[in-house]
């Protein structure tokens, strides 16, 4: 981690957040550039290229959301809103302008800090649509459409948990959104939010060891539905090319 | 006489009493006697006001006042009212007899003065004019009787003339030309009857037999037509019976005495039949307005809010006075508002709300029937309240043409201050319900400042001690304290934060203007999310769930129903002790889903487990337990809002077990996935 440090472009207004988040970053081993407008992050973001941004919603000249558009339109960058906005339709919104996580303030420190690690790594992998989905205690073949658990025996998926299943794989670690989901899944015009919950719930079923504590499967209240791949070992929840 | 030609009487009377008894006088001021009463209402005010005395103001309808042309009628009520509106008494009197009543009146109210118009008027007239004065000042023998000249010739001249319709006067005319041939025919009948007789009977029976027809035309009868019968049927006695028989000459002089005899007893019976007549009339007639007074009365203290006392009153009024009412409604700017459609529906008055307005403005009646806007087909009544004009009532005849009687013109005023008075009531009732809820609030939200600042500054004033120790060089703290330290000040800035939210949901409940958003949620979803929010915090407890994966969907507002959820693992997290064993379970009931949420810790330690959902109420007095009790009115407000209901009671497994029933519909057909699956 030492070579190459990765830069990290936090824009926040309160110098507060701006001090906690450089030592929280700093202390992890990151560079850090702060801005504090939608202005200054924007040039900031042309000039220093960061590998990962962190935004602030309600920012003096602009909302962030605005920010995050802008940069979407040059740079597949993982970007982070970090924001004390609660409402449903607000997160949303964040996620269809583009950004990759969503972390309410008030925030815990470690908890930021997996989320931008895990968007960082799976920016520098990659979409790999096929392959198996290896965790602690099972591994799902998305190829033969089989969870495979490590005590052994196998349970199938039926064709549309499974395709559930891989488009939340391809976008692992970050969330999927409902309407994405379900056009990816049923096609488009046939959103119908019933039928997704149940299968999330079957797909719960075979995946979860608890599935109403689900670890693997989690849902973004109002949002949609992030695959979490396992953060205590680097390679548990890497994706292995099949072939 | 005592003619005075000047309004300076009052003065003058007002030095005369000066040094008079003690005793306070009592004025009484007689109208309809003379064209000017509008001038002696005004004489009789500031006479009043110099002796400081009580006064009224009569207005006798004797049987005349029935002939009135209405325009005359609708004039005379006017000025009872004006006089009403001057701080006199206005009294109606009935009577045979003018003189009569206002001594009778003036003896029962113990009146010092009686203000009078003066004669007027020349010939005939003012000989009756001035003979009903003297009658008036024999009959109240201790009583000053004042008579008032006019103070201008042309003081008072009569207001535009109204023309009477057509079709009523023909009506009239009809009616008297009826009258007056019954009373004809009367005489003939007496004839037919008495022809047959002549010569075998005495001439003094044939006498009764005509004395009794114009005895029986007075009972029928109007004055005018037993009048003509008296005197034809002397004509008939005399033609057909006195010798010579089928002449009008009369031989005997005797019978001339017969002929005035007769004249004479007529005469008096018609007059006392017709008496006795209208008295029981108009008895009748205000027996039934009471009675109508008395029901609109009733039915309106029956009558509990506004709308229906409205409606009440527009049935009470439509029935009695066979006219379409209207109440329009003023707001507190005095200002129209749209009007209050009957509940029956069916015919309403063309309204002028501009003229409404206008009522409502100047407290004045309009319309039809009065002075202002006489043109209008309706009658706008003001409804007075103590302060403001409560609204105005629009009356429309059903028969436009006809005007209303006075005592119709009476009942409706009465019945118009009864709306008015009930209208004041409730008016009155709401504003103190309205303040009592003000109140409440007041205190509602007192306690909840008090409640939230006592909670926000127990956790600042911790983490603004450890933030201080951490920062304090001097104190070398080792890494263990340090830690302890930095997670004092992430759990009590957590736990603020959970206040705020739990605080800005709660307003945004009760402001009652955001709606649900629901969508389909599965149980086991809510129930993961609201143990996700409390993770960190739920290690040291023993958390168990049973939810079924077969549960059926709700339509539910998920954020709501997490934090609903969350509320209730707060709770068991803040009384219950580490290592507690916390049960979150779902079952499917008839119709309802079940959620319980149970612990094994000491309990809720309060006697009416309901209590507990009330605001800033708690199960244990706060020692170090943070919180406002908040938690659990919120659990109860998002139960509701979705048509559940929550209960706490005591659990099977020894401590608190709190259970939401939420009802749930019958899951739809699920989409089927594409066969193009691959």
């Amino acid at each position: 981690m030492t070579v190459g440090m990765h830069l990290a472009l936090v824009v926040e207004d309160d110098r507060g957040v701006q001090k906690v988040l450089r030592m929280m970053l700093e202390a992890n081993g990151f560079r850090v550039v702060i801005a504090d407008s939608c202005a200054r992050g924007e040039r900031d973001a042309r000039s220093q290229r960061p590998d990962v941004s962190i935004v602030d919603l309600g920012l003096p000249d602009l909302d962030g959301i605005e920010l995050i558009k802008s940069i979407r339109t040059w740079s597949p960058m993982p970007i982070i809103v970090l924001s004390a906005r609660t409402a449903e339709a607000q997160r949303l919104g964040a996620f269809e302008a583009g950004a990759d996580d969503y972390v309410l303030k008030p925030f815990s420190a470690p908890e930021l800090l997996a989320r931008v690690r895990a968007s960082l790594r799976r920016h520098v992998r990659g979409e790999e649509p096929t392959g198996v989905l290896e965790f602690s205690d099972l591994a799902i073949d998305l190829s033969r459409r089989v969870v495979q658990l490590r005590g052994g025996g196998e349970v199938r998926l039926t064709p549309l948990e499974h395709r559930i299943l891989e488009t939340l794989a391809r976008n692992r670690d970050r969330v999927v959104t409902h309407s994405q989901l379900m056009k990816e899944v049923w096609g488009p015009n046939r959103a119908d939010t019933r039928s997704l919950r149940v299968f999330i719930t079957t797909l719960r079923k075979k995946l979860e060891r608890d599935p109403t504590r689900p670890k693997r499967i989690v849902t973004e209240p109002g949002v949609g539905y992030r695959l979490v791949v396992d953060s205590h070992g680097e390679d548990a929840g890497d994706i292995r090319s099949s072939d | 006489m005592d003619v005075t030609s000047r309004y300076d009487i009052a003065a003058q009377c007002a030095a005369n009493t000066e040094d008079g008894a003690a005793a306070r006088d009592c004025l009484l001021v007689v109208i309809g006697s003379s064209g000017y009463d509008l001038d002696l209402i005004h004489a009789g005010k500031r006479l009043s006001e110099a002796l400081d005395a009580a006064w009224m103001v009569v207005d006798v309808q004797t049987s005349r006042f029935r002939f009135m042309p209405d325009r005359d009628r609708a004039r005379r009520l006017e000025i009872l009212r004006i006089a009403a509106s001057l701080g006199a008494e206005a009294v109606t009197l009935h009577g045979g007899s003018a003189a009569g009543a206002i001594a009778d009146y003036a003896r029962l109210r113990q009146v010092t003065k009686i203000l009078v118009g003066s004669p007027t008027q020349l010939g005939w007239l003012a000989l009756s004019q001035y003979a009903r004065l003297a009658a008036l000042k024999r009959l109240c023998p201790g009583i000053e009787v004042i008579a008032i000249a006019p103070r201008f010739a042309s003081a008072h001249s009569p207001g535009p003339a109204q023309p009477t319709p057509r079709r009523r006067r023909i009506e009239h005319f009809r009616r008297r030309a009826r009258q007056y041939f019954s009373a004809i025919a009367v005489t003939a009948l007496c004839t037919l009857i008495a022809f047959p007789l002549s010569g075998r009977v005495d001439l003094i029976n044939i006498v009764m037999i005509y004395t009794l027809g114009a005895a029986i035309a007075g009972l029928l009868l109007g004055r005018g037509p037993s009048a003509l019968t008296a005197v034809i049927n002397i004509l008939a006695f005399d033609y057909f019976f006195v010798p010579p028989i089928f002449s009008l000459e009369v031989l005997d002089p005797n019978y001339l005495v017969t002929f005035t005899a007769m004249l004479l007893v007529a005469l008096i019976i018609a007059n006392l039949m017709i008496t006795v007549r209208e008295r029981t009339e108009s008895a009748a007639a205000r027996e039934h307005y009471t009675a109508a007074l008395y029901a609109i009365t009733r039915d309106l203290a029956i009558a509990r809010d506004v709308e229906a006392m409205v409606t009440t009153a527009v049935r009470h009024i439509g029935e009695v006075m066979q006219a379409y009412a209207l109440v329009l409604m003023c707001d507190e700017d005095g200002r129209i508002i749209a009007p209050q459609i009957p509940a029956g529906g069916g015919a309403r008055p063309a309204v002028d709300t501009s003229v409404a307005q206008w009522v409502a403005a100047k407290r004045l009646r309009a319309g039809m029937g009065t002075r202002q806007f006489p043109a209008e087909k309706a009658t706008y009544l003001p409804l007075l309240g103590s302060h403001a004009t409560i609204g105005v009532l629009v009356v429309e005849r059903a028969d436009a043409t006809e005007a209303m009687l006075p005592e119709q013109q009476r009942l409706l005023e009465a019945m118009t201050d009864q709306l008015a008075l009930a209208l004041e009531r409730a008016r009155l009732a709401e504003l103190a319900h309205a303040a009592h809820l003000a109140a409440e609030r007041a205190t509602m939200r007192n306690t909840l400042l008090a409640s939230i600042s006592h909670d926000l500054r127990t956790p600042l004033s911790a983490i603004a001690g450890a933030g201080s120790i951490v920062a304090q060089n001097d104190f070398a703290l080792d890494i263990h304290r340090r830690v302890t330290l930095g997670r004092l000040i992430e759990d009590k800035a957590r736990d603020m934060s959970d206040l705020l939210t739990n605080v800005l949901e709660l307003v945004r409940l009760e402001s009652g203007t955001d709606v649900l958003n629901r969508d389909w949620h599965s149980v086991s979803d809510l129930v993961g999310l609201a143990i996700a929010r409390h993770e960190s915090r739920l290690a040291g407890w023993e958390v168990s769930t049973d939810v079924p994966g077969d549960l059926p969907l709700l339509s539910v507002d998920s954020n709501l129903m997490v934090q609903m959820l969350s509320n209730l693992l707060e709770n068991a997290i803040k009384y219950t002790p580490p290592g507690t064993r916390i049960h979150i379970s779902a079952q499917r009931y008839e119709g309802v889903i079940r959620l319980v949420v149970e612990d094994t810790g000491p309990g809720l330690g309060i006697d009416v487990p309901e209590r507990l959902f009330e605001k800033f109420t708690r199960g244990r007095l706060e020692g170090d337990i943070g919180g406002v009790g908040l938690g659990l009115a919120i659990c109860r407000a998002v139960s509701r809002l979705h048509g559940g209901e929550i209960r706490a009671t005591a659990s099977p497994m020894g401590g608190a077990r709190f259970e939401i029933a939420m009802p749930h519909e019958e899951e739809p057909s699920l989409i089927e996935p594409p066969s193009s699956v691959a």
